[in-house]
């Protein structure tokens, strides 16, 4: 995958540089850096938003999954998985940098932060277990995007506590 | 706290106001079991009414005052008119509180309006599924 592989190498020259900068420094304790000293190179900054749109897109791949195995909840889970897609399109339409470093990243170091928070997807053995596994999901997205709303600002807050009020109506829906 | 987060605030009273009132129109419509349902809503938006009108006096404004009455969107004459108002005027509340969300400078006040959003369109949502109407969940509420 070459989009891991840049990643990767991203973070590897990110460590070069530290360790070269230490050896340089290593004779010179507490010294700051001179003016000749190579500039310090940070990790790229993962937008905070970018977790929480790769969750919600992978819940819409989770509901594709769950009517592909289970085509008699098509009723019941179509509407859900359609504004599940529309709030994930206007999300990254609304979050450029997070929309950006999910295309760059495809599933790279992004999808495993995201992976951790949500339960691992395994082969639903009937209908009820898929159900209770994707409500779990569509709760775990829900409480994400609350959180982002609440640290976001302006229209982007409004849209994310859309989004939240939302998929919060579709954990509800898959309750009852 | 600014200006701006006091006029989002204010913009969510209005349609709390509208939905108190619209709520005695909906009582009077459903049918006799959906009552409670109606008056513990009615009391949610009363608390909803008093808790934002403490947030605009905290910042130093004075709570706007609901109308004498007002405008009902369709004509409301059976039990099914009176589900889809219900649905309306939550579907009002939620964009007087997405609005507040999006002028929000404070935590307080943010954190209260998106918990008002979400329950708004919960309502919304279960009077939408009493009224047989699809889609049941509203897309983008407040929106």
């Amino acid at each position: 995958m070459g989009d891991s592989r840049v990643s990767r190498r991203t973070l590897l020259g990110a460590a070069v540089t530290t360790a070269a900068a230490a050896g340089l420094g290593g004779g010179l304790s507490g010294c700051v850096p001179g003016p000749s000293a190579p500039p310090a190179q940070t990790q790229p900054q993962i937008d905070p938003l970018t977790p929480v749109l790769r969750l919600h897109q992978e819940l819409v791949k989770r509901y594709q999954r769950v009517l592909e195995a289970f085509p008699e909840l098509t009723g019941a889970l179509t509407d859900l998985q359609a504004q599940t897609t529309a709030h994930t399109e206007a999300l990254l339409a609304a979050a450029p940098v997070a929309a950006a470093q999910i295309a760059a990243t495809g599933s790279g170091t992004t999808s495993a932060t995201v992976s951790s928070s949500i339960p691992t997807p395994a082969p639903p053995a009937d209908a009820a277990t898929a159900l209770s596994n994707l409500k779990q999901a569509v709760d775990a997205s829900a409480g994400a995007l609350r959180t982002a709303a609440l640290r976001a600002n302006g229209e982007l807050a409004a849209l994310l506590g859309s989004c939240a009020a939302s998929t919060t109506c579709h954990e509800r829906l898959l309750t009852t | 706290m600014s200006v701006q987060e006091v006029e989002g605030l204010q913009a969510a009273l209005r349609a709390e106001h509208g939905a108190i009132w619209g709520y005695g129109v909906v009582g009077a419509a459903v049918s006799p079991e959906a009552r409670q349902f109606v008056r513990d809503l009615d009391a949610a938006h009363r608390a909803g009414r008093d808790e934002l009108a403490d947030l605009i006096r905290l910042r130093g404004a004075d709570p706007e005052p609901a109308e004498a009455s007002y405008e009902l969107p369709f004509p409301v004459a059976d039990a099914g008119g009176g589900l889809r108002l219900a649905a309306h005027l939550e579907a009002g509340v939620a964009q007087g509180y997405a609005y507040a969300i999006s002028q929000a400078d404070t935590q307080r006040a943010k954190a209260f309006s998106l918990t008002a959003l979400i329950d708004a369109a919960l309502r919304q949502t279960s009077w939408r599924q009493q009224s047989g109407s699809t889609p049941i969940s509203p897309e983008f509420p407040g929106l």
